[in-house]
């Protein structure tokens, strides 16, 4: 076993020399592998996307980037994925009931949140896209949106002086099509991962991280009232319910829509409750402005349905003072280094 | 290993410099002088005529009147299957057929090991686990026009064209899509050939595809009542269990 050992320590030492001494093609330095660390935070589940086929690297994340704040890939040149998912809001649009897409088009749906992605069984509101590589491609087509085709977009992106280089840098070669496009969008949504909550330091244990005596009888408060939906530690249990909010005239059915089934009808996916501080309005088409309106709801404002989730049928019941502490453990959800993270910043 | 390491070192040293190492091409182990090569033409037939989209009107089992402007369908997993039901089956085997007038559209199965085979078997549409797999490219592009991006899925089949009995301004639009459970539209395909694949001798396949049987059997459609369909369910399950005749060996060369 140990002349096994000390032969494939000999070995790699010496290709380690041969290639010092062959001066390799500069073609080839730059070859897919450096990886970017994506690590599990402590305690939380295994995600059900986790890079394969897929293995994320530093050109790969910076193509993911660079994509993602470029407004050619809208029909108008004008609308990014970043237009409707900034940093500073938690990768939603901060004061946008609904976001604005190419020549100011109106959708009926608020702009969702970026973060903790990886851990994901679908996407959009109704849950009808199945993988992560899966989901630019339908902002992108979407006509309120940025409206634009694949082809038009390899096509910007081929006559662009710097992304031929920057897929050789992520993928080996220059070839641009639409898998490495989603490849790369992958990478980067993926890496961003939301953990370092107050919240999360105080699970940690971490020094100083305790919880105030509000925010610990809010925590009671949210696992008592809250947690049937927004399971920990991501704070959803990426189901689909209908929360009783009142239907508007534009009679969104939701889930329903994808598996036209009528039980699924008015039901939306189970939103996380992290970083609320930086994702308001609330709600799948952006109804209510700050956490009190949404409080009210659950506590006074419940619509009976056919399919009302049964644990609203009688809203959730709660003192003033237990409202207020809910409202102070929320408070401790919020990841303030996630949303200044400069990883994750516009470039362009 | 004590006597061979130096010169397994030696090996490695020499090694490395001979050649540029490819990071993108792995050498692909040379087999295809040692097997054969099917050949499947499929032209497509709208009863017994050849189908000019955009051209020919055609009558349908209902009676309706019909003009096909855009046929399109993936055919994938292709398998040659042996009479004792051993097979070859080709890997990475995805194809998006595409109608043009006057020509046919050809599916090469290369690197089949010889033999005498008594059947050709294929899935019409895309198998569920690549509708589930993230960003995929060659035939299963999404650039082509049949990918749901609101649901994921692909379209698998697509037949768009025009008839006086519409109910949608004239126009008839099926768009065949989903792969869960019984509002699946995946349906495999077995043909009876008996082909004896030999070396260096490519067998040519010639198949008719009728497109009107998109309409016959066993679910005669009747096209005021199913003008358009774009979405998966009960219906699009019925149109796909039409298709499943729609494949007929002419014959083999």
């Amino acid at each position: 076993m140990k002349r096994i050992v000390f032969a494939g320590i000999a070995i790699g030492f010496s290709i380690l020399v041969t290639m010092q001494a062959c001066k390799p093609d500069p073609n080839l330095d730059v070859v897919a592998d450096a990886p970017l660390g994506f690590t599990i935070p402590e305690g939380w589940p295994k995600p059900f996307y986790n890079f394969e086929n897929n293995a994320v690297t530093e050109p790969g994340f910076e193509l993911g980037r660079k994509l993602f704040y470029d407004p050619r890939l809208s029909r108008t040149n004008e609308v990014s994925c970043g237009s409707c998912h900034q940093p500073s809001a938690a990768f939603a649009q901060l004061d946008h009931p609904i976001s604005h897409g190419v020549e100011d088009k109106l959708g009926t749906r608020n702009s969702p949140s970026i973060f903790n992605m990886n851990w994901h069984t679908s996407f959009f509101w109704d849950g009808g896209v199945n993988h992560l590589e899966s989901q630019p491609i339908n902002p992108i087509q979407n006509p309120v949106e940025m409206d634009e085709t694949l082809d038009n977009i390899i096509a910007k992106l081929k006559a662009d002086a710097n992304y031929p280089k920057m897929f050789k840098a992520a993928f080996g070669d220059e070839t641009i099509n639409s898998q490495r496009i989603f490849k790369a969008f992958a990478q980067f949504m993926g890496m961003m991962v939301s953990s370092n909550a107050k919240y999360d330091k105080y699970k940690r244990g971490e020094a100083g991280a305790n919880l105030t005596p509000e925010e610990q009888s809010g925590y009671t408060v949210f696992k008592n009232n809250c947690a049937t939906c927004h399971i920990e530690p991501l704070f959803t249990d990426f189901s689909f319910r209908n929360n009783g909010i009142a239907i508007t005239s534009v009679n969104d059915s939701g889930r329903a829509h994808i598996t036209l089934d009528a039980a699924d009808m008015y039901k939306f996916k189970v939103p996380s409750l992290r970083n609320l501080r930086y994702t308001w309005p609330y709600m799948h088409d952006g109804r209510y402005n700050n956490l009190d309106d949404v409080m009210n709801h659950y506590t006074k404002g419940i619509t009976q349905s056919a399919t009302l989730d049964p644990a609203l049928k009688n809203g959730v019941q709660l003192t003033d003072k237990e409202r207020s502490d809910l409202l102070a453990f929320l408070n401790t959800l919020n990841d303030e280094e996630f949303v200044r993270d400069p990883r994750f910043q516009e470039v362009n | 290993m004590k006597n061979i390491l130096p010169l397994l070192l030696l090996v490695v040293v020499i090694g490395a410099c001979k050649k540029k190492p490819d990071p993108i091409t792995p050498e692909v182990p040379v087999t295809k002088n040692t097997n054969g090569e099917l050949r499947i033409s499929i032209s497509h037939v709208a009863g017994n005529q050849a189908l000019q989209v955009g051209k020919g009107w055609y009558k349908t089992e209902n009676g309706d009147s019909l003009q096909i402007d855009k046929l399109l369908y993936f055919l994938s997993n292709f398998k040659l299957v042996k009479a004792d039901g051993s097979m070859y089956i080709e890997p990475e085997s995805y194809y998006l057929v595409q109608h043009k007038n006057d020509t046919d559209f050809t599916i090469v199965i290369e690197d089949v090991p010889p033999g005498q085979y008594s059947k050709l078997v294929f899935l019409l549409g895309v198998d569920s686990a690549r509708n589930t797999s993230g960003a995929q490219t060659g035939a299963l592009d999404p650039n082509s026009g049949m990918f749901w991006d609101w649901n994921t899925g692909y379209i698998m089949a697509r037949l768009e064209g025009k008839s006086p009995q519409s109910t949608n301004h004239g126009s008839v639009i099926y768009h065949l899509g989903g792969y869960k459970g019984f509002y699946s539209v995946l349906r495999e395909i077995s043909l009876d050939a008996a082909m004896k694949i030999e070396v260096g001798k490519p067998v040519n396949m010639h198949i008719k595809a009728d497109a009107l049987e998109w309409f016959k059997t066993p679910n005669k459609i009747d096209i005021a009542k199913t003008s358009v369909m774009m979405s998966a369910g009960a219906n699009a399950a019925k149109l796909a269990d039409n298709c499943t005749d729609m494949f007929k060996i002419d014959h083999i060369d």
